[in-house]
């Protein structure tokens, strides 16, 4: 008879990776990275195209663990330097766009959603390589 | 009052409070230039996000200040930042039909800009209920 575990929410979901041992750790970081990834989703929309350099530079990267903690950044490549200008309001057309800000905050907002997500994911992907598929 | 005006006019209050000018639209000069006397703090970008109980209604929010002034160096503006960080940051601000549960500073740097004139951004973010 199969044994059902019901995980509810980040501190389900945190609970379970601390039980998972090294397999929690990977997936931890897949989950951070899931974030930033979701963050970077959210602002590409919202970033003013020309040449579209901006919206291509626009990356989630891992980042090391440290203290045991997993991180991941939204880095922008150096060839769209005029990021900041875009985002603050100090570029020629002195909109502050935010775009990265308006991300973060709906994002944020919806991080139990984001992180249950990745998560399912991740368990679903390590149950099709256990039934080697 | 809508959330949104009441949050901007309590920041304006709390800025204005320290002596520090401080301006939501900055003025323009007839050939399109700021019309500011800097230094000045803007209040900036602020995105509220919708939150619902039972019993209450309230919005979690981010809100930029921006710093702006002229000079050869960082100081005056890191002094500006500083003094809105004793101003804002933990401070009981009033909201109009609202109680503000927590404000905190969550980041803050410095852009150089063209000709001598400085940007200092600071992000704020916390949560105000509406009330009933």
């Amino acid at each position: 008879m199969a044994e059902l575990v019901s995980i509810e929410g980040m501190d389900g979901v945190r609970r379970a990776l601390a039980l998972m041992g090294a397999s929690g750790r990977k997936h931890s970081r897949k989950m951070v990275r899931g974030v930033a990834d979701a963050i970077v989703e959210e602002a590409k929309p919202l970033i003013p195209v020309r040449e579209g350099v901006l919206a291509k530079s626009v990356v989630a990267r891992s980042e090391r663990d440290q203290g045991g903690i997993s991180f991941a950044a939204v880095k922008v490549k150096e060839d769209a330097y005029y990021w900041r200008f875009l985002e603050y309001g100090s570029g020629p057309d002195g909109i502050e766009h935010g775009f990265f800000m308006r991300a973060r905050v709906k994002v944020l907002a919806d991080v139990d959603r984001v992180v249950m997500a990745s998560f399912m994911a991740a368990i679903a992907g390590d149950m099709r390589r256990a039934a080697g598929r | 009052m809508g959330p949104e005006e009441a949050l901007a006019s309590a920041l304006f209050d709390a800025v204005g409070g320290t002596g520090l000018t401080c301006y939501q639209v900055v003025p323009q000069a007839r050939d399109g230039g700021a019309a500011a006397e800097f230094p000045y703090v803007r209040i900036g970008r602020m995105v509220l996000t919708e939150w619902d109980t039972k019993t209450e209604t309230g919005f979690d929010f981010a809100v930029r200040l921006h710093s702006r002034w002229r000079g050869g160096s960082r100081t005056l503006g890191q002094q500006m930042q500083a003094t809105l960080f004793a101003a804002i940051h933990l401070q009981p601000l009033s909201i109009d039909n609202g109680t503000l549960l927590e404000i905190r500073r969550e980041s803050s740097e410095i852009i150089d800009l063209a000709d001598g004139e400085f940007d200092g951004v600071c992000e704020y973010r916390g949560q105000f209920e509406l009330t009933p």
